[in-house]
């Protein structure tokens, strides 16, 4: 094949690299500079560079509000977790493998609270809770967590079980296995690798989520209402500190989570080919 | 030949209607122990449909089954004593061969080291020794295909089915397969239900076999039954090539059919009840005899042109286009004997067929065609 290209392709390349560039720049020079500052040497968060230092971070160490805050994010973090992966598995199933009426209206609410602003929401939660009487609290959040992380969970599971072969389904039944074991010893080993991805996003959703937490936190702060708090102060280089930490967190949750579901779809690929 | 024995499957008047499509017509059939058994016929014919049956992956609207005199009505495919082996090997791909193969083993509690031990012995059988700690993904075709053969038989089931498991092979692959999957059951004894499209490959395997179309059992036989004394016009048009010809029974002359704008013909007598009626008188390609016209040819012949010669081979097949119109399938076997006449396309030559009375088969039923006459070569 030949290899020679027309000149106004290679300048039309260039083009789109820097096109892209820019748009990476965008998305990620705030951050980067996020990073950056937190490591400066100087009370205010701006340039000039003033030198290099750690002391933002040892700060963190000796916060103990920071400390009772993380403990709750991760208190309602791992809760959340559980309750989202365990009902959107849940839901998965019936979802892509039974038909009854009405089953796309029942994915789309499903999913619906995927698009629905965090802000309505908070409102509406805390609208629901003050009229049920429910006090303010880890529960509160808990549940508001649950409601906007549950779509992820059903739709990360879902991807993987369309993709499941079900006659190892019947191969299991057939070698004698009854249907819990079929599901302990095929259907989940298989789709695992979902649920897992699933759980780590929403541990990930549930660790960073600002707006409804503000609205149904009571006196119970978050790590993210924490440092809303700081910020009324003005930019404290501590909080650069700490949402580096927690973006180094998030970043590393989200690559285990793509990177078990990548293996996992690849294993199954593998699997079902034929010769 | 079986006499009392309890066969190994019975199927008493099963029917199985999906919605208003009736897949299966009030099936009787009895599969002997330690039988080779095959279902064959085109797709949609009703054959899968009967392995699910046997399997427990689907349930019969009517009429019962039985496997080793056992009425299995209503029992989960768990606890049937028999195996599947899917025609896309359905291994799981999460576990090794070993653990693949020990799963049955293991979904009937049995302890690690006689499972360890059955599996070795049983991936020694199926030539896989040693691949035990390898995953499916790391296989080819064929030996998946063994792996699935081995996690099947590993439990000793009263019968094996096996759903086209050689149709995602390559035709080497597979009659090399064939030779193997016929040693393995003599081998281990169990009774093998094989469902195929592939009459060759039934006619390779079988002890018997069953024909189906459109959910109905055409006949049921040992391989050289169903081929040289088919049942009717549709078993015989579904095995092997055939021609066909229209005509009638020839008044007076037993044995003879009457083919319109042609000569009178030979046939078997045995299928002529009156005469002056409408019959299809069906030839098997390789039944034909083919000389150059005028060549010590017997008294009664067809006579045409020789249009197309395709040697293939140990084998030639002819066309030759009647005098009316119609173009026969001659195969001519190319051995030292009938190679030395010379027949050439080129020059149009006209030839002379004809055939001996037992070769013809006279149907008067209209044929239940397979949908795809074109696969049967």
């Amino acid at each position: 094949m030949s290899r020679v290209q027309p000149s106004f392709a290679v300048s039309g390349r260039r083009l789109f690299v820097a096109y892209g560039a820019i748009g990476f720049g965008f998305l990620y020079l705030p951050i980067a500079f996020l990073v950056l500052f937190s490591f400066n040497d100087y009370i205010i968060p701006s340039l000039p560079f003033r030198g290099f230092t750690l002391k933002w971070y040892q700060e963190l160490a000796y916060d103990f509000v920071l400390h009772e805050a993380l403990a709750n994010s991760l208190f309602i973090a791992a809760f959340t977790t559980v309750i989202s992966t365990v009902l959107g598995t849940l839901a998965a199933f019936p979802l892509v493998r039974c038909t009854f009426r009405l089953k796309r209206s029942t994915r789309l609410l499903v999913l619906l609270p995927m698009v629905i602003p965090h802000f309505l929401m908070g409102v509406a939660l805390l609208l629901l809770f003050t009229y049920l009487k429910l006090p303010l609290s880890r529960l509160t959040i808990i549940l508001g967590h649950v409601v906007f992380t549950l779509p992820f969970a059903v739709l990360i599971v879902s991807a993987r079980l369309y993709g499941f072969d079900r006659t190892l389904e019947l191969a299991a039944s057939d070698l004698g296995a009854n249907p819990v074991r079929t599901f302990l010893h095929v259907t989940f080993p298989l789709i695992l690798p979902g649920v897992v991805g699933a759980a780590l996003l929403v541990f990930t959703l549930s660790m960073d989520e600002f707006m409804i937490t503000y609205f149904v936190s009571g006196q119970k702060g978050t790590l993210t209402m924490y440092m809303w708090s700081l910020l009324k102060d003005g930019i404290a280089p501590r909080v650069n500190a700490l949402a580096s930490v927690l973006l180094a967190g998030s970043f590393a949750l989200l690559l285990l989570g793509a990177w078990v579901r990548e293996r996992g779809a690849n294993a199954q690929a593998a699997g079902r080919g034929r010769a | 030949m079986t006499g009392n024995v309890t066969p190994a499957v019975e199927l008493c008047g099963v029917s199985k209607r999906f919605g208003s499509t009736v897949a299966l017509h009030h099936m009787d059939l009895i599969i002997h122990k330690g039988e080779f058994f095959s279902l064959l016929g085109p797709s949609g014919c009703g054959k899968t449909t009967t392995l699910n049956l046997i399997g427990g992956f689907e349930t019969a609207s009517a009429g019962a089954v039985r496997i080793d005199g056992q009425e299995v009505q209503g029992v989960p495919p768990y606890r049937r004593p028999v195996n599947t082996v899917f025609q896309s090997y359905a291994l799981f791909p999460h576990m090794t061969v070993a653990e693949n193969v020990g799963f049955g083993l293991r979904m009937k509690n049995m302890s690690m080291d006689l499972r360890r031990t059955a599996v070795t012995e049983m991936l020694r059988l199926v030539s896989l020794e040693g691949y035990g700690d390898r995953r499916p993904s790391q296989l080819s075709g064929g030996q998946r295909q063994r792996v699935a053969l081995a996690r099947a038989l590993v439990n000793r089931p009263s019968v094996l089915l096996l759903d086209e498991p050689l149709g995602a092979l390559d035709l080497k692959l597979r009659k090399q397969m064939q030779t193997e999957l016929t040693r393995l059951q003599r081998q281990v004894g169990i009774t093998f239900i094989y469902v195929t499209h592939d009459q060759e490959e039934a006619l390779a395997m079988s002890d018997r076999i069953a024909v189906m179309a459109h959910g109905r059992l055409l006949q049921v036989g040992t391989p050289a039954e169903i081929y040289s004394e088919p049942a009717s016009r549709g078993v015989m048009e579904f095995i092997g090539s055939v021609n066909i010809f229209q005509g009638t029974v020839a008044p007076g002359e037993a044995g003879w059919v009457d083919l319109p704008g042609l000569e009178r013909m030979p046939a078997q007598a045995t299928n002529l009840q009156a005469s002056g009626i409408q019959v299809s008188l069906l030839v098997r390609p390789e039944h034909i005899r083919i000389a150059p016209s005028g060549d010590g040819t017997p008294q009664r012949t067809l006579s045409g042109t020789l249009v197309k010669v395709t040697p293939l081979g140990f084998v030639t097949h002819c066309t030759v286009r009647l005098d009316n119109g119609q173009d026969v399938l001659v195969f001519r076997l190319n051995s030292v004997d009938e190679g030395a006449s010379s027949l050439s396309v080129a020059e149009q030559q006209r030839v002379s067929i004809w055939w001996s009375s037992a070769d013809a088969r006279v149907f008067t039923e209209n044929a239940v065609s397979p949908p795809d006459p074109s696969t049967n070569l």
